[in-house]
């Protein structure tokens, strides 16, 4: 079943913009233990559906919260910052169409970027720069 | 006791309209209907010998408030032109557990608004209708069975 996660993902994956800074890293939920960063992780965090009185209407809306990641190695908050801007500037925003069999019908920034730390755990200063914004995806469900 | 009561999910509208000589038969699919209220003035009988309380006897004619319903605004299909001439206008309501038949709101009328959807980012087409009971039939509320 096409997925507006996924679909989202195969866009991102063919922006040069996007892979020239992570490459293929373009993670549903998690970055795998030990991933090369810079990546981003990316998660669905609800999807509203509109109805009628007889049966959803066929269009969904799903939010999804991208967090761009990076450690001092790989750039810190900088590359942090440059690879939410690389999805920011992907062009998602004016995608209109069918995206990975998901017909895609239109794309917000619902919350621009906002900065979190992961703190290293074993003591030492490698913390991992975290950028988030949140996209939400308008598209067409089936009914 | 066993329990009752329902959501509007469920309800149909159709309007079957006549254009010139060209019939329309609308079938919706509505979001959210609103029938228009049927009301009847009271007419005052007080007289000086009146104490108390005022006196009323209902009027002779009862009064049709439009009636008018959103639904997802399909960009296929041909809309109905105004002004148009009168046709049976039918609000279905939902089947209940132990119903055949459901109940019905139905009457001839014609239309009195059409608006298309306005086009905003993120929302729904939506669009609106309201038509007028024009009580040459009905509006009649048949109950369900």
């Amino acid at each position: 079943m096409a997925d507006v996660a996924i679909a989202v993902r195969t866009y991102l994956l063919n922006q040069s913009a996007v892979t020239d800074l992570v490459g293929t890293r373009v993670w549903t939920d998690i970055i795998p233990q030990g991933g090369t960063l810079p990546a981003i992780q990316f998660s669905k965090l609800y999807t509203r559906h509109d109805h009628t009185l007889s049966a959803l209407a066929g269009v969904a809306h799903a939010r999804l919260q991208f967090d761009c990641k990076a450690d001092r190695a790989a750039g810190g908050r900088l590359k942090a910052n440059e690879v939410a801007e690389a999805i920011r500037e992907s062009g998602i925003i004016a995608q209109k169409g069918v995206v990975a069999d998901v017909d895609i019908r239109g794309a917000r920034l619902e919350e621009g970027q906002r900065n979190e730390i992961e703190y290293a755990v074993d003591g030492s200063d490698d913390h991992v720069y975290v950028t988030s914004l949140d996209l939400e995806i308008d598209y067409l469900e089936s009914i | 006791m066993a329990l009752t009561g329902d959501t509007g999910n469920g309800a149909t509208l159709t309007l079957a309209l006549f254009s010139g000589t060209v019939a329309i038969t609308a079938a919706l699919d509505p979001i959210e209907i609103t029938p228009g209220a049927i009301t009847v003035d009271p007419v005052d009988v007080s007289t000086l010998a009146t104490t108390g309380n005022e006196e009323s006897i209902p009027g002779d004619l009862a009064k049709l408030a439009e009636s008018s319903a959103s639904f997802k605004w399909m960009t296929a299909g041909t809309k109905p032109t105004l002004p148009s001439g009168a046709g049976t206008c039918t609000i279905t309501f939902p089947l209940r557990t132990g119903e055949t038949t459901a109940a019905t709101i139905t009457g001839t009328g014609f239309l009195t608004n059409l608006t298309p959807p306005p086009l905003g980012n993120g929302q729904l087409q939506v669009g609106n209708v309201s038509w007028k009971w024009d009580g040459d039939t009905g509006p009649t509320i048949t109950a369900a069975s």
